[in-house]
This record gives C-alpha cells, structure tokens and sequence, in this order.
C-alpha cells in the first residue's frame, strides 16, 4: 500500500532535484552545443581543434595530476607522522592541518601574494629577491596545502583502522618497522590513498579561486569559463569550456565511487587493537618530522600573514598597525557579513534535515526510483561549482523561474551544492543506528513518521551537528558557484575578498579574510562543543566521511 | 626445543598479571595454558612472542635467554586469536610472508609453501583471498603461515574461539594431529577446559596471574590441587564443613572425613556429580528429595534437596539408568574416588 506520503515527498524531491540540479546542468550542456549564434558542434571543434584550448585542458588535467600526486602524499607523510608515530608535535601537526577548514583556498593565495609577492613580505622586503609568483607553480604549491586536509582525513581514518594485531603479525614473522610498513600497512592503506587522489584531482579540476588569483598567464577551463562569460558574455564557449571540465570531474567521481563500493569488500577487520606505532629508524623519523614541521611552519606563517595584512600598512620602512582596512566594513562590508551569516544559517538547516530525510526516505522506505534519487543528490559533488553557478546564471534568467539577482538563488545554489554532504552524512548515521531500535518503536505503535522525529532524530543529534557546523563553513567559503550569481544587493564576504584581492587591494581583502574566518572558527568551536557528547572517534569518522566538497 | 619461564613477573598499571610464573617444557610437548580471563595466559605468550617485556624474570630457549631479542628476532610460530591474516595478500603470499622475509629463493618458497598448504589440507587454495575463506580455511591458513618458518616453538592464542562447536572440535584435532607430526614444542592458549583436557599433554591451569596447578588432564582432574582447580575443570559440588554447626559433617560412605570433623576443623568438600550414588533404599542413611531435572543426552543432572543441607546436591546418572521422577524421595551415597576434601 503506497500512501501519498511514501509516494508524495520522493516525488517532491524528485521534482526540486530535477528543477534545481537537472534542469541548469541540461542547460549549459544545450547551450555549448551553440556556436556564434546558431546550433551546432563549432565550440567543440574549436575546443579540441585550437591549440590554445587543447593546451589548456592539457594545463588543467597536469596540474590537476600534480595537486593530487603532491597533496596525497603530503597526506599521507602527515597521517604516519600523527598516528604512526609516538612523536611528541603531534597535535601541532594536527592543528596545522586543520586550517585549511577554517581558511578557504582564496584566503591562503591573499596570504601567499602578501608574504611572497612582487611586494611580498619575505621576498622583497626581507630577502630582496624577485621572482614570478603569478604562474602554475604557485597554483600547485598552493593547491597541495589547500588540499592536505582532505588527503589526511580521508588517509588517517583507513590508517587507523589497520589492525596492530596484523602488524604484530608481520613482525612475528620477521619483517623489521621499515617493512612492515611497506609491504603490510601501506597495503591496507591504498583505498584511502586512491580516494584521496581522485578527490583531489576532482577538486584542482574544479578549483577557481586559486588559480585565478595566483595563475597569473596560467589558465584552467575553470578561469577561463569565467573569463568567457563575465568578460566578453561568450556563453557558448563558457558552456562548452565548463561541459569538458565537467566530463573529467565526473569521470573522476565515477572512479571514486566505483572503488568505494568494491573496498566494502576488502574492510580490514576493526577490532581490538586499533592503531599500533612503529618504530621507525632514525633517518625515516627524521624526514616524517621535517615535513611535518615545514608544512606546520608554513601553514601558521599563511594564518598569521592574513593578520599581518589586515592590520598593518605599509608606510616607508616599515610596519604599523591600523586599523584602516576594517574601516570598509562599515561602509560596505555589513550587507556581506550579515549575509554569509544567513545564507550559511540556512543551508546549513536545509541541507542537514532534508538530507537525512532524504537519507531515510532512500534507505528504509521503499519506493520507485530510490537508486535514481540517490544518484541525483550525489551529482552535485561532481558538479564544479563554476558549471553550476553558469547554469543558475543562465536557466534562471527567465521566466518562468526568474531568479537572478535575488538573493534566492545565491540560497538554493548553495543549498543544493551542500545536499550531497547532508545526504552522505545522513546515510552514515542512519547506518550506524540500530534498526531494531526503530522496529521496537513502530512494534510500540508508532508510526514511521513519528519514529523519525521522536527516535532517530534525537539519537543522531550529536552527530548531525558534526556534520551541521561543517556544512556551515564550507558554505561560507562558496566561492566558484556565487561569483556568476552575486549582484550588489546580495553579496557575500567570499566574493568579497575575491574582488579584493583580484583589485590588488590587500589590505581590506585581509580584513573581510578575517571576519570570515571569525565566523568560520566560530562554528569549530561548535562543533568541539558538539562533539564532547559524541567522542573523539566518531568524530573523527564523520569528519573524513564529509571531505567532499 | 626446550622452553623455560623462570619467575616471570609482569604489571600493568600497577596490577600484577603475572606473578613469579615458571614452567619448563619438554620437547614435542603440547602444553596448555588454562585459565578465567584475566589471568594472565595471553600476557605470558606475548612476552614468549617478544611482543612485551617482563619486569623480572628469564625466558629461555634452549637455554638460551631470549629476552632482548626483538620479536624479529625470535624464531616463535605464532597463531593469533583473530588470526590477524594479511587481507590484502592471497592464502600462497600470506604463506609465504615469513620466508620472503628471510630471503628465501622463489622456487624454495614455492616448494615449501605448497608443502605446508598441503599438511593443513588446502591445497588449491592459492590464489584465494582472505575474505573468500570460511573460519575454518582462515585458521588453516593462519597455522600453515606459522608453521612455514620451522619455528623453535608453536604458540596459539586461543585459536579456535571464533569458530562454531562442532567445527572447534573438528580443527582442534587438527592442530594436534600436525603438532605430532612435527614433533613440535606448543603452547596452547585457552579458557575452554574440554578442550584444553582432549589435547593436552601437560595442563597448566593459571588464576589471577599465578600457577594452580601443573599436571597432566587426568591428575588434574582426579586430584585437583585446589578447590579453584576441581570447580574449573568439571562440575563439582561444593560444600563447607563445619564441625561446629555439625550438619554436613557427616557424608555416608566417605571415611576421608573423618579426620577433619574428629579434629574439629573446618574443611571445603568437593564431590564430583558423576560420584553421586542415587538409589531407592529406605535404609540410606542420607536422603533427598529430586528438585529439578535436566536430560543432556548421554547423562542425566539430579538436583537433589536435602533436608538439614542448606544448599543442592547435583547427581549425574547416565540415562540410560536414570529413571527418576519429580519430587521421588532418594537415598544418596558416595564414591570415594570422586570425593576430595581441601583444608580452608
């Protein structure tokens, strides 16, 4: 028996799923297919015919390679040095880690200008050197840092999941640390290492701040998607330029997803035991401990620099406080605080509920097209942000749905690009909660409905204000998706900084850089709060699970 | 190989696991470690392993003092309780691991790993994963993996905890049977007394860190050193003598008790149920009263009420001459061989 209730609210997902994710992806895609003015495939041709646009997916694709070459296996050096080892900088190394959470790509390249710029900090003024900083290089080094926070978690959760029992084993057996690192931890380890190089390679594809920021003459199909579009309204080739990057993201995402359903199979054993340390020689322990110190060294250096630039000007010789560029914020800069603020309120509200609505809808309730559903709130991830902020810009520009300029649209963008991670999340928590529990519940007389709010609500409260607080402060640092959609009357702080940086004007973008990462911080500290219910391991599980996006 | 424990002390945390523990073994001998959990049993194969490090004492093999070895180091077989089997590597690779190790040729390992697959009966098996093999396969593979190095000696942490009933039976005599042909010196690790009596050569029953007793399955069961040793292997009944309250002082048919009520002293009875004679004479001096009764296929278990007793009497009758029924009124007797009598 289908009541309408069963029926009703999938349809209804269905038909907001379609409309706001289906309906702008088809329209960029139609619209590539366009070629001064008339249909057909003459952008494509262009595309893979020139040598400058083949040069350029040619440039995105290596970077892209590189990012996620480095940024895993900085992960990876990191994730040994925190858990592996009994090394007493570990929670420096973690805290530094976690940074790039709380500071979003676009901040750390104003960081980057600012200490090693044409004006830099360190390079002209202490060092006196001068050297490009505007190239691939930049965007690379840049990149693997941003990015390390995501390898780590996702490495660290399968590293401490390998058994101390199965290293003890290897030992037993006669293999030295050395060893048994490489050919039994490591091992067990490739799910992780694979993940996180295919999630990063999907994020450096998609990424646009940084490398319009510090790319200088390097361009990515992300930059120049943008560049088509605001510069010179070539939709067309903005279309085509962001369908391409589109296909490498989602082929990147497939292979993900692929392999996250055949390593169910592989689970190493979690049992008593948990995370045994090896111990390393001297030499082994002394490189995990540069690299760990280095990256620690330059990721407080980027945190503190933001600070720098935010409150000193440079006058003459030397550096004095001011507090001139926070001036703005009165004039300007309210609308925008106030806005992030409200925007991120909201999604955050939206994407956790429904997508654990979502969540139960697709897993304990049976209807038609329940796999479908799964697939559509799952495609935004692979979805770059500037493909979906064009497709807002241009399917919501008439009726019947005219959106742009409304703040709305900058709400649902955001919305449905963080449903994904309310989704995944929900999914992980409903798996972890007993089923009987529910069944004792509906056995008790109530109803399924009743059963969702009373029962599984509340028991998965810690952790949906895990995962909450960190839809929160990814919304925060929207950036890709927003810029097409931003109009004066509903900005928001990214973009804000943004357009600072890119005017040169240091100062104020550190200053707006701040107040966001205030606001970001702010909601760490929740989730700190939330989590001394929950405990340091589920936490932690949850927060690797939600590294996407 | 001779294995000696000399006065191993271990603690943790302030609580003493392990206190003056000492055993010597034999060649070829099957040894095994009995015990609650808790007591020790696992914390003394890790220090044998190398994997922890006694606060005193020696640990000899061969007479040789291997205390600062690292586990490496130590040529130890070892069978851990969950296995601990390599997933990502094929039943021939995790095989063949230990011989890798020790840089073994190819065709060499080739040889011996096929060997080894082949004494524990899953040859075939090569190329499989450890996820496509049942509990047993994988405690198959787990002992050919150990067994492949030639180790000195054999160690298994309660290897067959994991598996089902009939199939712990089946395996147990498994690993006995590989153990003789090898002729291999083993500990053997466990808290289940059946099993530790159907294999053992000698059994070491453990509590609370320290040794009960030493001695083969049938002298521990026969003449348990200690109330503690009779209550963990086998069913008994438990009584307090007490002379002063004079009411169980007094067993038909026992004369080892008499020295204990004639001194006066207090004393703990243990009587084997199996040593409970039941029968329907109304001259028996002791009589009682069928509680309860429990069929378990080849025995029979009485619960027996006696009056002036302030506890039940536990009778086991083979069932093919038990044919009692509720609340029937019976006279008791003893056998004396099933009877012991320990000072407090």
């Amino acid at each position: 028996m289908l009541s309408l209730k069963k029926f009703g609210l999938p349809a209804l997902f269905f038909l907001l799923l379609f409309v706001f994710v289906a309906y702008p992806t088809l329209t960029v895609i139609v619209k590539s297919y366009e070629y001064k003015g008339q249909s057909g495939f003459g952008t494509y041709l262009m595309l893979f015919t020139k040598p400058y646009f083949i040069g350029l997916i040619r440039g995105s694709v290596l970077i892209a390679l590189g990012s996620a070459f480095c940024s895993t296996l900085l992960g990876l050096f990191l994730s040994i040095l925190v858990f592996k080892t009994g090394l007493p900088m570990r929670k420096l190394v973690l805290f530094a880690v976690v940074l790039p959470m709380i500071i979003p790509g676009f901040v750390t390249s104003l960081s980057y200008i600012f200490l090693f710029g044409r004006n830099g900090l360190i390079t002209f003024k202490l060092l006196n050197l001068s050297w490009e900083i505007y190239s691939w290089r930049s965007v690379l080094i840049l990149q693997t840092l941003g990015f390390s926070t995501t390898t780590f978690f996702l490495i660290s959760a399968v590293l401490v999941g390998v058994n101390s029992q199965t290293e003890n084993a290897a030992r037993n057996l006669g293999a030295n640390e050395w060893q048994v690192l490489t050919t039994v931890t490591l091992p067990l380890v490739r799910p992780g290492l694979a993940a996180a190089f295919l999630l990063s390679f999907l994020r450096s594809m998609a990424d646009f701040g940084t490398p319009f920021i510090v790319g200088g003459r390097f361009n990515t199909l992300a930059t120049m998607a943008y560049t088509k579009l605001i510069g010179t309204y070539d939709t067309a080739t903005a279309s085509a330029l962001s369908t391409v990057l589109m296909v490498f993201c989602l082929i990147a995402f497939w292979l993900y997803f692929r392999m996250e359903r055949k390593s169910q199979s592989f689970r190493v054993e979690r049992q008593l035991g948990g995370a045994g340390l090896l111990r390393l020689p001297l030499l082994h322990r002394s490189i995990l401990v540069s690299v760990g110190v280095l990256f620690s060294v330059v990721m407080l250096g980027l945190l503190i620099s933001v600070f720098l630039a935010a409150f000193t000007r440079h006058l003459g010789a030397g550096l004095h406080f001011t507090w001139d560029h926070f001036r703005i914020i009165p004039q300007q800069g309210w609308n925008s605080i106030i806005n992030t603020i409200i925007f991120a309120s909201i999604t955050c509200l939206i994407t956790t509920f429904f997508g654990l609505v979502i969540a139960y809808l697709v897993s304990r309730v049976r209807f038609p097209g329940g796999r479908l559903l799964d697939l559509l709130v799952t495609l935004p991830f692979a979805i770059p942000g500037t493909f979906m902020g064009i497709g807002y810009a241009l399917a919501f520009n008439r009726p019947p749905l005219l959106l742009s300029g409304t703040w709305a649209i900058v709400v649902i963008c955001t919305v449905f690009r963080e449903l994904p991670l309310g989704f995944r999340s929900g999914d992980s928590i409903l798996k972890q909660q007993e089923r009987s529990i529910e069944q004792a519940s509906e056995n008790l007389g109530d109803s399924k409905t009743g059963t969702f709010f009373r029962i599984i609500l509340p028991m998965a409260r810690p952790a949906l204000m895990v995962s909450a607080v960190y839809a929160y402060i990814t919304s925060t640092k929207t950036l890709g998706a927003l810029i097409f959609l931003i109009t004066p009357g509903n900005k928001v702080l990214s973009v804000d900084i943004f357009e600072a940086t890119v005017r040169g004007d240091v100062g104020n973008a550190a200053a707006f850089s701040v107040v966001l990462m205030m606001i970001a911080a702010g909601g760490v500290g929740l989730i700190a709060l939330a989590g001394k219910r929950t405990g340091v391991a589920s936490r932690f599980k949850l927060l690797s699970k939600l590294q996407i996006g | 190989m001779k294995l000696e424990l000399k006065g191993i002390t271990k603690k943790f945390s302030g609580k003493t696991v392990l206190k003056k523990f000492s055993i010597s073994m034999e060649k070829a001998e099957l040894c095994c470690l009995l015990g609650p959990s808790g007591c020790g049993k696992s914390t003394a194969l890790k220090i044998i392993a190398g994997f922890l490090k006694q606060d005193e004492g020696e640990v000899c093999l061969n007479r040789q003092e291997i205390s600062l070895l690292t586990p490496q180091e130590r040529n130890v077989g070892l069978v851990f309780q969950n296995y601990a089997l390599f997933p990502h590597l094929n039943v021939f690779d995790n095989v063949a691991y230990g011989l890798k190790r020790r840089k073994w040729r190819k065709k060499q390992i080739l040889q011996q790993v096929e060997e080894m697959l082949d004494l524990v009966q899953l040859d075939g098996f090569e190329r499989r994963y450890i996820h496509e093999l049942s509990g047993g396969q994988q405690q198959r593979v787990a002992l050919a993996r150990s067994l492949v190095t030639s180790p000195d000696l054999l160690l298994l942490d309660e290897p067959l905890s994991n598996l089902d009933a009939r199939l712990r039976m089946q395996m147990r005599n498994e690993i006995v049977r590989i153990q003789r042909k090898l002729g291999l010196t083993t500990i053997y690790v466990t808290h289940d007394q059946e099993e530790a009596m159907s294999i053992a050569d000698r059994v070491v029953v453990m509590n609370n860190g320290m040794i009960e007793q030493i001695g083969s399955p049938r002298d521990i069961y026969k003449e348990p050193s200690s109330p503690f040793v009779a209550g963990f292997i086998g069913r008994i009944n438990l009584l307090k003598i007490d002379p002063e309250r004079d009411r169980i002082s007094v067993l038909p048919g026992i004369p080892g008790q008499n020295r204990h009520s004639a001194r006066g002293e207090k004393a703990t009875c243990i009587i084997r149920p199996e040593a409970v004679e039941l029968s329907s004479d109304p001259n028996s001096s002791l009589h009682g009263i069928i509680k309860e009764i429990t069929f378990l296929g080849s025995v029979v278990h009485y619960h027996l009420e006696i009056p002036d007793w302030d506890q039940d009497l536990l009778a086991e009758v083979p069932a093919l001459k038990a044919g009692y029924r509720l609340g029937q009124k019976l006279g008791i007797g003893f056998i004396p061989e099933g009877v012991r009598f320990f000072e407090q």
